[in-house]
């Protein structure tokens, strides 16, 4: 075995040792399939598994105030996304895991006055209350949120595009001992252009 | 010198498989031990080791209507099941840190955070904590439904192996139908030491 690998130039040595590992790597996940899934456009009333939960966008419109919770802001304009949400799987789940899944391209958003980030806020569309950090969402209901970004006033809504990524349920982490959670898919389950409507 | 700088690559890979392995394969993450069940039922006092358990109340809402200030009044998305207890921790002050409800197929669920009521119970010792919790149940899982209250922690799965109060609501196929159409708004209540009665209002009678 010492002489054959001695005979071995560098090349077939790092190659055997780059095999090796590769070999190696199947348990860890190394020769899963990146992803299968095909990205389809995004569209009203369209119903989206992201895993969890199934989400359907209901509606998306621009508006300048919405009562009784955001007041009108002559600097910005509020980009009002609705949607209905199941949670179809046996336990309750976080909804934030519905918030995280949406991403977007020329949303132009803008930070809150009143905070420094610029996720989005989440609101019942039946009450209009907010949904505190750390909501849960218990198996077979269903809500209809309002996902709202704040936005530039001249952004190019025929330009912006929103896109619905989905969840993968993790069942063992032998990275962190984590066992039994959502991970967010990299690529979406749908992206696209949907009609803006724009209120006052 | 290559022989065993080759020979402790591989098993050093090879350790590495078969920690994964066991890791993956065996169920070293599953939980070993369940929690054990004290059962009871509505208006019974329910004994654990550690504390008294019992559910005086149970009913269905539409609405929670905070009770002070002008925050909004938040509705469910199936239906508010609204859970009256007495908690008194007997043998030191305690944290009964997990409730939860429990449908006829084993699916738990949480209580509502907007709907202002009880998250947990905090008592000292032989007092008696009076807590309302709010779940936000589908209508189709009404029937069956059974209260859990224990120390542990259903996040971090400190359940196990911990004394846990197991009431049946009594909530029948007919409440069920009737409970999936209330339209009932009550003040929001969380924890007390003094007893107290749901206040039935509307929602123009709401603080605002």
């Amino acid at each position: 075995m010492r002489g054959f690998v001695a005979r071995r130039s560098g090349t077939q040595r790092l190659g055997a040792v780059a095999a090796v590992l590769v070999v190696l790597s199947a348990p860890f996940g190394g020769w899963r399939s990146a992803s299968d899934a095909e990205v389809v456009p995004l569209a009203l009333d369209q119903r989206l598994d992201l895993g969890p939960f199934y989400l359907t966008i209901d509606s998306v419109k621009q508006v300048t105030e919405l009562p009784p919770v955001l007041e009108e802001d002559p600097t910005s304009r509020y980009l009002v996304i609705k949607t209905t949400v199941t949670n179809h799987s046996d336990r309750a789940e976080s909804a934030t895991l519905a918030e995280a899944a949406f991403a977007g391209d020329h949303i132009g958003i803008l930070p809150w006055p009143d905070r420094e980030d610029a996720q989005l806020r989440v609101y019942g569309v039946d009450d209009a209350v907010e949904l505190p950090a750390g909501e849960f969402i218990n198996p077979d209901v269903t809500y209809h949120l309002a996902f709202v970004l704040r936005q530039e006033p001249d952004t190019d809504l025929e330009a912006l595009t929103l896109a619905v990524r989905g969840y993968v349920f993790q069942e063992v982490d032998p990275q962190t001992l984590d066992p039994d959670r959502w991970v967010l898919d990299e690529d979406p389950i749908a992206e696209g252009h949907v009609p803006i409507e724009v209120g006052s | 010198m290559r022989a065993p700088r080759l020979t402790a690559t591989v098993a050093i890979l090879a350790a590495l498989a078969v920690g994964n392995v066991i890791n993956t394969r065996l169920d070293v993450n599953t939980e070993q031990l369940h929690p054990v069940a004290e059962e009871g039922r509505i208006g019974k006092v329910t004994h654990l080791t550690y504390g008294d358990v019992e559910v005086t109340d149970v009913r269905p809402a539409e609405y929670v209507a905070p009770r002070f200030g002008d925050d909004l009044s938040p509705k469910a998305g199936g239906v508010f099941v609204l859970v009256s207890v007495k908690v008194t921790a007997t043998r030191e002050p305690t944290l009964f840190l997990s409730a939860y409800l429990e449908d006829s197929r084993g699916r738990r669920y949480r209580a509502a955070s907007k709907a202002n009521c009880a998250i947990n119970v905090d008592g000292g010792t032989g007092i008696p904590v009076y807590a309302l919790f709010c779940f936000d149940v589908a209508p189709q899982a009404l029937a069956g439904l059974r209260f859990e209250l224990s120390r542990g922690n259903l996040i971090y799965s400190t359940l196990n192996g911990d004394h846990l109060a197991d009431v049946d609501l009594g909530i029948s196929d007919a409440d069920e139908a009737s409970w999936r159409d209330t339209d009932a708004v009550y003040l929001a209540e969380t924890t007390s030491l003094e007893p107290f009665e749901l206040q039935e209002v509307t929602l123009d009678q709401v603080p605002s």
